[in-house]
């Protein structure tokens, strides 16, 4: 199946959460796999995607964040949290830089340079995803008959001392439901695809055409042998959006006919230029709703997508390998 | 006629160290969201004016073998701002109060992240303040050791400042939205904090409307000098931890006794110590639950228990053998190594033990329930005069209710005390409010430029 997502791109302020939870049950009744809520003025993405969790049951969740507003114990925590709230939907997009006026709000953190912006995300990311896996999928007995809770043979302690983080572990929440829920990084810069090729394992490009897109996937690929990491290691979705959605500069801008816009999506993912897509829409159930009705069906006739995709991990969904953890045998 | 207040502390699946060991519990209860999501519902049912989550952000010594920490459930949670985010969706009138620390969080992130709490909830959450002060903490923060009381509580207090400056960004009628017009705000209506303290510096606005709640209701606990200021400062809510009614009426004029220094009014911050009962329809089978219960915890998990209390290790003497008699230990005494209760409750422990000739279980039995907080085993008017005797003498102002398991324990307390305390006239049936201000019976704080703004309209 080609991965298919939405991100909620309007401009506007995000302030009306049960607009959004009817835009997030829309989304995952036309059977999209995953929703992105980008960083953006309004209700905060990581608490809205742990709202959302409750309020749906198959579509996947993937907020954004900024690297240097978080410490990585507590963001571990929360993330996983997520990932356990909704039983495995979760994933999550980090930038590694912030855009400047946030940086404001935290003015007495030491920002970084430019130039370490992406060792120190990528740090981050390692320390995340290394807390993650503090704790054995099999580390909990929970057995009341002896009265033992858990292994003490299969917990980790990381003791983790990097160039930006000292921390020691494990992680107060047992692993997470996917083992690893995976990292989305918004592609576009050199920044970001530096990051993509060292830690993530989705890259939201932002392709203006074919050429762009097929281009932009050597490079990765280049970046990712460099790095250590197989080719199918990083899944690429494409960014696209009605020209009629009112959304932030960015994505490719589709006009044609669903029949044609499935033909460019199906042209795009046989050439191997991307994975699947990310359509940009506005908050609107409608506007959703509209979209999957046009779009689906062609999608379907295609043999791009099924008629409702199973109730699954996120990790599945996007066809990533499993993530099984770093110190099983 | 007021009315105490009643909060449900939900800690994993419960307040016994062994209560995912009850016959009736879900193993899983500690990273389940549908037993938090049980767990609220069921306070919702009992007009319960909060759900309560504890918090720390680290596992608890688990390199010292001598406590048995992999038998207890507390080692594994879900991040509980989040967790109740998610109970917010499926609940409509009960509050939800999270815990999280000052000490290692941002107030800029938090800010943000509570005032959508409280948004998709319709106003309907809080915030348990507290401090991190464990070595364990500590060093998941690239630290080697906790940062001192004072830096501690004075980077709390600038981080309450920065927060409510924060809230107060927009005006409450900021928002226009004005479609004919194009008007989406109101000229003026927007505040840019400009914050520069000893430990932040935050320019500020927050990117998101006031809360519903204006402020949110702040709960904290401690008995330190500086804990007790701290929450005559800047707290709604105060958690207390006396094992009885002449400590507790100590702790509450002591808090109570410094809100003038700040300005505020005695009914200004609610009283709220932590209550453990086992319920029963007679008073044998409370006693049997309580029984249960203990027999459910393996020695090991008193042994440790003890330890962390700054008792001596047990572990030689059997169940049913005479203690010896006692010293307080004092290589980690008062250190932040270990954690545990106030050393004087210890000693006076210590001493009962001696002057009682108790052995071990018993020992056990008065620790787990009752003496490092209020424990009380007994029938639902038994429960309901002792609670009646603490809001009615100055001991508190309502309860913290700690189930001993889940959702058993909590099912007691709602089928059978609450409707007792609701006979009496001393609890809500109907909930007043929309939002957990309102029923708790707290104003909603008027932003700091709203008088600025009246003038200026003038």
């Amino acid at each position: 199946m080609m991965p298919l997502g939405i991100s909620l791109s309007a401009p506007a302020a995000v302030t009306d959460f049960d607009q959004v939870l009817a835009a997030a049950q829309a989304a995952e009744a036309a059977g999209f796999d995953f929703l992105c809520l980008p960083e953006r003025p309004g209700l905060d993405p990581i608490a809205l995607a742990a709202a959302l969790a409750a309020g749906t049951e198959r579509i996947g969740l993937v907020p954004s964040c900024s690297a240097p507003f978080h410490q990585p114990y507590n963001l571990a925590r929360r993330l996983g949290s997520i990932d356990h709230i909704s039983q495995g939907r979760f994933g999550w997009a980090l930038q590694p830089a912030p855009p400047l006026p946030e940086i404001e709000h935290f003015a007495h953190l030491p920002m970084p340079a430019s130039d370490i912006a992406v060792p120190r995300a990528a740090e981050l990311a390692g320390i995340v995803a290394a807390l993650w896996d503090s704790w054995d999928d099999d580390a909990f007995l929970r057995d009341k008959a002896s009265g033992m809770y858990f292994d003490r043979a299969k917990f980790h302690w990381l003791n983790h001392e990097g160039a930006h983080y000292r921390v020691r572990g494990p992680l107060d929440t047992a692993r997470p439901p996917q083992g690893r829920p995976p990292m989305m990084v918004l592609g576009g810069t050199t920044i970001a695809h530096d990051l993509a090729c060292a830690a993530a394992e989705i890259l939201h490009s932002l392709p203006r055409h074919l050429a762009d897109a097929r281009a932009t996937r050597a490079g990765l690929q280049r970046g990712l042998a460099e790095q250590g990491r197989s080719a199918d290691a990083l899944c690429i979705l494409a960014g696209i959006a009605p020209t009629s959605a009112d959304v932030q500069p960015g994505p490719l801008r589709v006009s044609e006919t669903p029949a044609m816009i499935a033909a460019l999506m199906g042209e795009w993912r046989d050439t191997g230029a991307v994975d699947g897509f990310i359509i940009h829409l506005s908050d609107s159930p409608e506007a959703i709703t509209q979209v999957a009705m046009d779009l689906m069906p062609a999608l379907r006739e295609r043999g791009l997508r099924d008629a409702l995709p199973p109730r699954s991990p996120l990790r599945d969904r996007l066809g990533l390998h499993a993530a099984p953890s770093r110190y099983a045998a | 006629m007021r009315q105490m207040k009643l909060g449900l502390s939900i800690a994993s699946a419960g307040y016994h160290y062994s209560a995912w060991c009850h016959p009736d519990v879900d193993v899983r209860s500690a990273t389940s969201i549908q037993h938090h999501v049980k767990a609220a519902q069921l306070a919702e049912r009992g007009r319960m004016d909060f759900v309560f989550l504890a918090d720390w952000s680290s596992i608890l010594n688990v390199d010292d073998l001598r406590i048995a920490r992999d038998r207890e459930q507390a080692q594994v949670k879900v991040d509980p701002t989040l967790a109740m985010a998610a109970v917010a969706v499926v609940t409509k009138h009960v509050g939800l109060m999270p815990t999280a620390s000052t000490t290692y969080w941002h107030p800029f992130n938090f800010a943000r992240r509570m005032a959508a709490i409280d948004q998709l909830s319709g106003g309907r959450v809080g915030w348990n303040m507290v401090t991190s002060h464990g070595l364990d903490e500590a060093r998941n923060f690239g630290l080697d050791k906790p940062i001192d009381s004072d830096t501690r509580h004075d980077r709390a207090r600038e981080f309450v400042q920065v927060m409510r400056g924060l809230w107060d960004s927009w005006d409450d009628d900021a928002f226009v939205r004005d479609k004919a017009t194009g008007q989406f705000f109101r000229p003026g209506s927007v505040h840019a904090l400009n914050h520069e303290g000893r430990h932040f510096k935050v320019r500020g606005p927050l990117d998101m409307a006031r809360p519903p709640q204006g402020f949110l209701p702040i709960i904290t606990a401690g008995t330190s000098d500086n804990s007790q200021d701290l929450a005559a400062e800047i707290a709604d809510m105060c958690y207390g931890g006396q094992p009885n009614i002449e400590a507790a009426r100590a702790y509450y004029s002591s808090v109570k006794g410094r809100l003038p220094k700040y300005g505020r009014r005695p009914e200004d911050l609610l009283m709220m110590p932590g209550i453990q009962c086992y319920v029963g329809r007679t008073q044998s089978e409370a006693e049997d639950k309580f029984a249960l219960m203990q027999s459910a915890m393996p020695k090991e998990v008193g042994i440790g228990q003890l330890i962390v209390n700054h008792f001596p290790d047990l572990s030689a003497y059997g169940l049913d053998d005479p203690l010896p008699d006692m010293t307080m230990r004092s290589e980690f005494l008062g250190s932040e190594k270990l954690g545990g209760r106030e050393p004087e409750l210890t000693l006076a422990l210590m001493r009962r033990a001696r002057d009682e000739k108790l052995t071990l279980r018993q020992l056990f039995d008065i620790a787990l329930c009752g003496f490092w907080s209020l424990g009380v085993i007994g029938t639902p008017k038994v429960i309901a005069d002792m609670m009646e005797e603490w809001f009615t003498t100055g001991a508190a102002d309502g309860f913290n209710v700690q189930p001993p398991y889940l959702p058993g324990g909590g099912e007691d307390f709602v089928d059978l005390v609450i409707p007792e305390l609701q006979r009496r006239g001393l609890f809500r049936t109907e909930y007043e409010g929309r939002t957990l201000r309102e029923n708790l019976g707290l104003p909603r704080p008027a932003s700091r430029y709203a008088t600025d703004v009246a003038e200026a309209a003038e």
